[in-house]
C-alpha cells in the first residue's frame, strides 16, 4: 500500500507538480524576464523532464513520503497560484 | 535507489526492450525499406530533376488530397514519395522512379519506415495517442534507472573493467549488464532525454498553456514561423518543381531541401512548404520557405533561430540521426544493441536470482517474468524475422480473408510474437536456447528468401553501390543468425543451476 502511494506520488504527483512548476517559470519568464513567449515556453518545457526526473528520484529516495507529498504539495500550490496570478494581471 | 532500480526495471524493462530493438532497427529503416521494397532498389540519377516529382504531385490532385507530402529522393531513399491522408483518415503512399518519374508497383508493405519506427515511439497504439504516454514514461524511467543504476554501482569504474564471460552465465549476466549500462551511460542517457524533448509540447504542454492562453496554436506560428491559407475552390496549375525549389533555396541559401509538402493542391491558392534537408546539421528543421505555386512567390520563411529553439531542434537532431554520417550511424546502431544487452541483461539477472527461491516457495513471480522476458527478447526478434519472412513470402497484391497484404505482414508479425510467449510460459528455462535457435534459422532463412524472390544475392548486392544497403541488412541478418546460433549452444550445454548444485555436493 505504502510502495503504491509512493509509486503514485512519483509519477502522478510529480507530473501535476512538474507541469504546474514549468508554467509557472514559462509565466515569470515572460511576464518578469521579458523573454519572448514561444522562446519561454520551449525552454521551460524542456526543463520539465529534467524537474520530473528529479521529482521521481526523490520521492523513491526520501524515506519520509509525507514530506515529500508536502513539500511537493507546497511547492505546486504555489506555482499554480503565480500561474493564475499573472493569467490575470494585464500584460 | 536499489528498490527503485529492481521494480521499474522489471515492470517496464520489456517494454522499453521492445523500444530500443525498433529503435535500434529504425537507425537504419530506409536500408530495410529497401529490403522489404525491391522494386525500390534504384540507383539515384546522376542529375535529379525536381521536375520528376510531378506525376507524383499529380496523382494526389487526382485523389483529391488536401495536401500532399512529396519526399524529395537521396542516396538512402532513391524514390519519390507521395503521401496524403483521405478523406476517411487513412493515409495513401505512392512510390516513383527518381529518373523517370513513372509510378512503381505498389509494395503492400510498411516496411521500417511506416511500422518499425512508428512502434519505437508509439507502439502503434494509436488510440487516444496512449502510445505516446505509455513510451514517455519508460524514457522518464530509463532516465530514472541509469541515475538509480549509478547510485547502486558505487564501484562504476571498476565494473567497467569486469567482465567474467567464462563465469557462470549469473555472474556473466550482471557483468554484461554493469559493462553496457557503464560503457553506454551517456549515450542511454542522452538517448531518452533527446527522444522526451522531441515531443516537448505533447508532454509538458502547460507552459505553452501558461504563455499563450486560450490560444495555444500561436505558438506553433510563433515557435515555427508556420504558414496557412484556405483553398479558394478555383482550379489552377502548379508552376514547375525547379522554380519553386530555386525560389526556396534563394530563401535560404546553400542545400536542398528534403521534402516539399504542397497545400491546397490543384487549387488556385496552392502553396509549397519546402523544407531545407538536414544532411550537414545536426538540428532537425534548419530552414523552412513557403513558396505561393501559381505566382512563386515567397509567402513567408523560417526567421533565425532563437536560442531555446535552437537548443530544442539540436537536441531533437542528435535523436532523429538526419545527418549524413556513416561511422556515427553505425555507432548510434551499436549504442543501441548495447541499450538492449543492458535491458535484456537486467531482467534475465533479476529471474535469475529469483529462480531457485521462488520454486522452492512455490511462488510463481519469476516463472512469469522470465516468460514474458523471453518473448519480449528473443520473442521480439523472431516476430521481426517472420514480418520479414513474409514480406518476402507473399506475392504482391494478395489477399487473404479480405485484408491486404499489408495488414497479413502486421498479423504475422503480431501472432509469431504471441507464439513466442507461449512456447516461453510452456518451455520455461529452456525457452532461451530454443528460441535462440529459431532466430538463427529464420534469420537464415531471411537471407536466402531474399536472394531467391529478388535475385540480388549478398554477392551480387556488394557489387552495386546502390543495393549496399541490401547487402547490409543481408549481413546483418547472417551475423544475427551465427550469434543468436553460439548463444543456442551455449546454453544449451549450461547444466540447470539445482544439477550443478546437487552435483557439487556429491
Amino acid at each position: 500500500m505504502k510502495t503504491f502511494a509512493r509509486t503514485m506520488l512519483a509519477i502522478v504527483g510529480g507530473y501535476v507538480g512538474t507541469s504546474a512548476i514549468i508554467a509557472a517559470l514559462a509565466g515569470i519568464a515572460v511576464a518578469a524576464g521579458g523573454m519572448e513567449r514561444s522562446e519561454a515556453a520551449t525552454l521551460t518545457s524542456m526543463l520539465g523532464f529534467v524537474i520530473y526526473l528529479a521529482v521521481i528520484i526523490w520521492s523513491f529516495a526520501d524515506p519520509a513520503l509525507l514530506r515529500v507529498a508536502l513539500g511537493l504539495g507546497a511547492v505546486s500550490g504555489l506555482s499554480y497560484a503565480v500561474v493564475l496570478l499573472l493569467a490575470r494581471a494585464p500584460v | 535507489m536499489n528498490w527503485l532500480h529492481t521494480w521499474s526495471g522489471v515492470v517496464l524493462g520489456s517494454l522499453l526492450f521492445a523500444i530500443f530493438w525498433m529503435g535500434t532497427l529504425s537507425v537504419f529503416d530506409k536500408e530495410i525499406d529497401r529490403w522489404m521494397m525491391p522494386a525500390t532498389r534504384l540507383a539515384m540519377p546522376a542529375a535529379f530533376s525536381y521536375e520528376t516529382m510531378r506525376p507524383a504531385y499529380l496523382a494526389g490532385v487526382a485523389a483529391k488530397a488536401p495536401a500532399v507530402l512529396l519526399l524529395v529522393p537521396n542516396e538512402r531513399n532513391p524514390v519519390v514519395t507521395a503521401l496524403w491522408r483521405n478523406a476517411d483518415g487513412s493515409f495513401t503512399q505512392r512510390l516513383f522512379d527518381p529518373s523517370t518519374g513513372a509510378e512503381l508497383p505498389d509494395q503492400g508493405t510498411l516496411a521500417a519506415s511506416r511500422f518499425i519506427y512508428p512502434f519505437h515511439y508509439t507502439l502503434n497504439l494509436k488510440m487516444f495517442g496512449v502510445g505516446y504516454w505509455i513510451v514517455g514514461l519508460c524514457g522518464m524511467m530509463m532516465m530514472a534507472l541509469c541515475v538509480s543504476g549509478v547510485v547502486i554501482h558505487r564501484k562504476i569504474f571498476a565494473d567497467f573493467f569486469t567482465f567474467r564471460p567464462e563465469r557462470k552465465v549469473g555472474r556473466a549476466t550482471l557483468d554484461l549488464h554493469n559493462v553496457a549500462g557503464v560503457l553506454g551511460l551517456p549515450f542511454h542517457v542522452v538517448i531518452s532525454l533527446s527522444g522526451l524533448v522531441i515531443l516537448f509540447a505533447i508532454y509538458f504542454p502547460s507552459s505553452i498553456w501558461a504563455v499563450y492562453g486560450k490560444d495555444a496554436r500561436l505558438f506553433g506560428r510563433e515557435a515555427y514561423g508556420s504558414y496557412a491559407r484556405p483553398p479558394a475552390k478555383q482550379a489552377a496549375d502548379l508552376i514547375s518543381f525547379d522554380a519553386i525549389v530555386a525560389r526556396a533555396k534563394a530563401s535560404w541559401g546553400q542545400g536542398e531541401p528534403n521534402y516539399l509538402y504542397v497545400f491546397n493542391p490543384g487549387d488556385a491558392t496552392v502553396y509549397v512548404q519546402a523544407n531545407r534537408a538536414s544532411e550537414d546539421v545536426v538540428g532537425n528543421i534548419s530552414a523552412v520557405a513557403y513558396i505561393d505555386g501559381v505566382s512563386g512567390d515567397l509567402l513567408a520563411a523560417s526567421k533565425p533561430e532563437k536560442p531555446a529553439a535552437v537548443v530544442q531542434r539540436f537536441i531533437a537532431g542528435l535523436h532523429f540521426i538526419q545527418f549524413r554520417h556513416w561511422t556515427l550511424r553505425w555507432l548510434y546502431f551499436g549504442l543501441g544493441l548495447a541499450g538492449c544487452v543492458l535491458i535484456a541483461t537486467g531482467l534475465l539477472f533479476w529471474v535469475e536470482s529469483r529462480r531457485e527461491r521462488h520454486r522452492r516457495l512455490g511462488r510463481s513471480g519469476a516463472g512469469i517474468v522470465e516468460a514474458v522476458t523471453v518473448a519480449s527478447v528473443t520473442g521480439i526478434l523472431i516476430a521481426t524475422c517472420c514480418y520479414m519472412i513474409s514480406n518476402r513470402v507473399l506475392p504482391l497484391g494478395v489477399t487473404v480473408l479480405g485484408l491486404d497484404r499489408i495488414a497479413i505482414e502486421i498479423i504475422v508479425f503480431h501472432l509469431a510474437w504471441l507464439a513466442t510467449l507461449l512456447h516461453a510460459w510452456v518451455a520455461g528455462r529452456k525457452a532461451w536456447a530454443g528460441q535462440c535457435m529459431v532466430v538463427a534459422v529464420l534469420a537464415a532463412s531471411a537471407v536466402l528468401l531474399n536472394a531467391l524472390t529478388t535475385g540480388d544475392h549478398l554477392l551480387k548486392a556488394v557489387a552495386h553501390r546502390h543495393s549496399w544497403p541490401v547487402a547490409g541488412i543481408d549481413a546483418m541478418l547472417l551475423l544475427t543468425a551465427v550469434v543468436a546460433a553460439l548463444v543456442a549452444r551455449r546454453l544449451a550445454g549450461e547444466r540447470p543451476p539445482e544439477r550443478a548444485a546437487r552435483e557439487a555436493r556429491a
